[in-house]
């Protein structure tokens, strides 16, 4: 039997378009990139590359979630960050060495859009749109880099969960009447990756949290209750 | 099934025009029913094709994985796993194009490029 080969999603009606770094390109633009782009969902747990293996494109997150991690000396992983919607992954890769220094595992089914080196680097050559896009992002991923180093070596663990659950709010907030869900499935155990901390500890300060009232939980998901709180705890202004 | 094996000669040919890569970490480098991100073809090393978690076919060098199904856009029917220390040459959709747009002034490309774009799918 012919397998069924839905068509394949042009670039100008992807959710996360205005997102990412090829929201400057004009309408032609978009539709040679579409042509080139390949396009595919992740299963929870699949991998889109692994760290120390041959970079060949970049990664455009169009709907979900994935995992950006690294592994320790003792093999432990560490995650560094979570890629959403309009996030690119890789790109670095694009101009450093030849090998991802970082892994990426979807979290949730993702929808991932690749394009490859070759085409990614002319069009950063003949779009100026496309390389200020990525240079932009280049700054932005620095300035998080920066702000981790001095979160991790500056705060405690409550203040670094506290400006966890609000970057996780940036990222994935859903105002629900008062409160404001993070529409993420994070295990405990990669909250506390995030934040560089033990899985017992970040359920001891969660816990710590609800009783004070800036946070609730429903099952397992996390709302934030009392984000003026939080912003002062975290010592973060954004 | 039809896989078609390059020679050493046509894999010569191939060399100014592809980017060569080694994988240092055992991966899938395609998941079935994915469109591959790009093809392969192995230089050396092995990889292992099959379906839901078992592998049944072994990938020797000289074959390629992938670069028909990238260019017709189709899922690919299997999952296709590289083993670490593997060398393949990387046949991402521009090097594939300029291989096609080469073909017609260059005759040794052809029957090369017959030979990856219409091993059948397993």
């Amino acid at each position: 039997m012919q397998r069924k080969i839905p068509a394949p999603r042009v670039c100008q009606d992807c959710p996360s378009q205005a997102k990412g770094i090829f929201c400057g390109l004009n309408d032609p633009d978009l539709k040679s990139l579409s042509d080139h782009k390949v396009e595919n969902t992740y299963k929870k747990g699949q991998t889109l590359f692994v760290e120390g293996n041959p970079s060949f494109g970049i990664y455009c997150v169009s709907k979900g979630n994935i995992k950006i991690s690294k592994l320790g000396e003792n093999g432990k992983e560490s995650i560094i960050r979570i890629a959403t919607d309009g996030d690119v992954i890789g790109h670095r890769s694009l101009f450093t060495e030849d090998y991802y220094s970082i892994s990426a595992t979807a979290i949730q089914d993702t929808n991932v859009c690749f394009v490859d080196k070759k085409y990614i680097l002319k069009l950063i050559q003949e779009k100026p749109t496309v390389a200020s896009g990525l240079i932009s992002k280049l700054a932005r991923d620095l300035g998080a880099s920066e702000n981790k180093v001095a979160s991790f070596s500056q705060k405690n663990v409550r203040e670094k969960l506290a400006e966890l659950l609000l970057v996780l709010k940036q990222s994935h907030g859903v105002q629900e009447k008062d409160l404001t869900k993070l529409d993420i499935k994070l295990t405990r155990e990669e909250m506390a990756s995030l934040i560089g901390t033990a899985t017992e500890t970040l359920i001891r300060i969660l816990s710590e949290f609800k009783d004070e009232d800036l946070i609730h939980q429903e099952n397992k998901i996390l709302y934030i209750k009392n984000e003026p709180a939080l912003l002062e705890m975290a010592n973060i202004i954004y | 099934m039809t896989r078609h094996i390059l020679a050493p000669n046509e894999i010569l040919v191939l060399e100014p025009i592809l980017e060569k890569r080694v994988f240092k970490n055992t991966i899938e480098i395609i998941y079935e029913g994915h469109i591959p991100h790009v093809g392969y073809l192995l230089i050396q090393g092995e990889a292992f094709l099959g379906k839901k978690n078992k592998f049944k076919q072994v990938i020797r060098p000289g074959t390629t994985i992938g670069a028909r199904e990238l260019l017709n856009g189709h899922p690919h029917p299997s999952t296709a796993k590289i083993f670490s220390g593997s060398e393949v040459y990387i046949l991402c959709r521009s090097s594939l194009m300029e291989l096609i747009n080469n073909s017609s002034t260059n005759p040794v490309i052809q029957p090369i490029l017959n030979k990856i774009l219409h091993s059948e799918l397993v």
